[in-house]
């Protein structure tokens, strides 16, 4: 018996199980990083459903946005506004529609002009969005796709400085299509953006449908709805710039913060790993 | 020993990392969750109503008349227009109760215009003069006193007045029969609209055309109206209107010896007749009728 041999049969034992202990080591390296982004996930989803006052979940972040128009200073839920009127007045300002029972009314020749406000008044940046949803009844019961479809109203919008995010200055889209059209903007933290929003019926449009129209609507009634829907949702960049400043001073853009969140979350996961690597070799060299 | 220290070790770094752990946690939750939020604001309006609707109804004319228009199998037919005529009659006794009727409803909310015409308006008459029949006189010699007697120009188609009694051979001479002088239009028919009565077809149709033009203004305006035109043709009238009536009636019949005075050729103290035929339409019409049109469109 020689003592290179029994030296070398020992030597390869502990190689084959440091190569055993290597691949453990790299295999609860992993698991621990997938429990890191499994509970990372739980939380996403647990945070979306927490209320914003929740400290634990809102750091660094003052959100706040809001719409207005001068018919309603802040719209909360579904708010009733004051889109149509009960009379219309041609150039020459007479009075050429008039509803016989005070509601609002609409008819070949008819215009109306509506302004509402996006605000955020967050200190953060926010993608927002302005859908339109129409409807038609008749008696009361709503009409079919193909019926709203030709509808003659027609819609464009714009902001105050004429940027024309639905139609442009010479065309107006039929309300069906517009309805059928998402409009998704940005607006910088502190920032707002007023819309215009223009409907018309054209006068000289088809004679044939809006007389369909009027003579239906005098024997059963027809009614048209028309509603505006925002939503807004933090911009994944809260610094980036929408709209017009609400105030002239510099903000200072909350979320901000996360970036270094998420550089102090990669140290983090780069710490943990060494010190598991780092304990888990320790263990292996005393054994 | 050694052992015990370095478990307790192992404890406290694994307690850091369990610490460690749960901060990080907070923070992926602080990273990933985001704000929402929505708002909703709607409105909604009537169509206006127009609703505006406009019918003619009823015949004023027909074929066949007991007095009034029956059909052409009844029993007391007394005026009938010629088997496979295409036209109407109209004649001294005969009339229309029921009539033609135009009838107007709505009340709009907009504004509007209705535009109301009567065309092609056609009424029985026989403009002002002195009327009769040239009869030929028979039985004329040498002899004959010839003298207020009538002569035919065959190329100016005139009867002329004979200021002579020297009767010429072989010359036609005509007597004047039923003579009847007008100082106005005579119109035979007596139209009555919703009851009141007019002299002419084109006085009864101005009322309704009048009423029914214009501008009308949304929700005050009631577009609200009906108009019945009736007619009727007397048979028993003055010994004059019964003349013209004969003299209406000769003329539909063709006869070319219906004359009139001619006054724009005679000088005064002669007299020259000419066919009435060879007339103009100013002067006489035989025809009865007319076309109403109405529009109403909305006006901004």
């Amino acid at each position: 018996m020689s003592f290179k041999s029994s030296g070398g049969a020992v030597k390869e034992t502990a190689r084959q199980q440091r190569k055993a202990w290597v691949w453990i080591m790299l295999m609860v390296n992993i698991v621990f990083l997938l429990m890191l982004m499994t509970l990372g996930i739980i939380a996403l989803r647990v945070g979306n459903y927490l209320p914003e006052t929740d400290i634990v979940f809102v750091v660094g972040k003052d959100t706040s946005v809001t719409v207005g128009s001068e018919d309603k200073a802040a719209w909360e839920g579904k708010e009733k506004l004051k889109i149509f009127s009960t009379s219309h007045k041609n150039d020459k300002g007479e009075v050429t529609v008039e509803s016989s029972d005070s509601s609002n009314v609409i008819a070949p020749g008819t215009e109306s002009v509506y302004e509402f406000t996006m605000y955020n008044n967050s200190n953060i940046a926010v993608f927002y969005e302005v859908d339109f949803d129409f409807l038609v009844e008749v008696g009361g019961i709503k009409q079919s796709d193909e019926e709203e479809e030709r509808f003659p109203l027609e819609l464009r919008m714009r902001t105050k400085t004429d940027d024309f995010v639905i139609g442009s200055e010479n065309e107006y889209v039929p309300i069906y299509d517009a309805c059928l059209l998402g409009h998704r903007r940005v607006l910088g933290a502190e920032s707002y953006e007023t819309f215009v929003v223009d409907l018309r019926w054209k006068f000289d449009g088809d004679d044939i449908t809006d007389t369909e129209l009027g003579d239906l609507s005098a024997e059963k009634g027809v009614m048209a709805f028309l509603s505006i829907d925002t939503y807004a949702e933090e911009h994944i960049d809260p610094a980036v710039v929408g709209g017009t400043r609400i105030h002239d001073e510099k903000t200072e853009i909350g979320g901000s913060i996360r970036w270094m969140w998420l550089l102090l979350l990669m140290i983090n996961t780069a710490v943990i790993i060494f010190y598991v690597s780092w304990l888990m070799n320790k263990r292996l060299q005393k054994w | 020993m050694k052992k015990i220290l370095a478990k307790n070790k192992f404890l406290k770094i694994a307690s850091l990392l369990v610490v460690v752990f749960l901060i990080t946690t907070c923070v992926i939750g602080t990273t990933f969750a985001k704000y929402t939020t929505s708002s909703s604001g709607n409105d909604s309006a009537k169509i206006a109503k127009w609703g505006i609707e406009v019918s003619a109804s009823g015949s004023l004319f027909g074929k066949n008349y007991g007095n009034t228009i029956v059909a052409s199998n009844a029993s007391d037919i007394t005026v009938k227009a010629e088997t496979n005529a295409d036209y109407n009659v109209v004649a001294p006794g005969t009339k229309n109760d029921t009539g033609f009727q135009v009838k107007i409803s709505g009340t709009p909310e907009v504004n509007y215009e209705m535009t109301s015409k009567a065309e092609e308006v056609k009424d029985i008459f026989l403009s002002a003069g002195t009327y009769g029949m040239m009869v030929e006189k028979y039985g004329l010699n040498a002899a004959s006193d010839v003298k207020g007697l009538y002569t035919y120009n065959t190329t100016s188609k005139v009867y002329t007045k004979c200021t002579t009694s020297t009767w010429t051979e072989g010359t036609t001479y005509y007597t004047l029969q039923d003579s009847v002088e007008i100082d106005g239009t005579y119109y035979p028919i007596q139209w009555k609209l919703n009851g009141t009565d007019y002299d002419t077809l084109e006085e009864a149709l101005a009322v309704i055309t009048t009423a029914t033009n214009g501008t009308k203004v949304a929700v005050v305006d009631s577009a609200d109206a009906e108009y019945t035109l009736t007619w009727s043709w007397a048979y028993e009238q003055t010994d004059k209107e019964n003349k013209l009536d004969t003299v209406l009636g000769n003329l539909a019949a063709g006869k070319t010896n219906v004359v009139k005075r001619d006054t724009k050729t005679s000088a005064l103290d002669e007299e020259k007749y000419k066919s009435v035929i060879d007339f103009n339409s100013d002067d006489y019409s035989l025809e009865v009728g007319f076309k109403y049109n109405i529009t109403i469109n909305q006006v901004d």
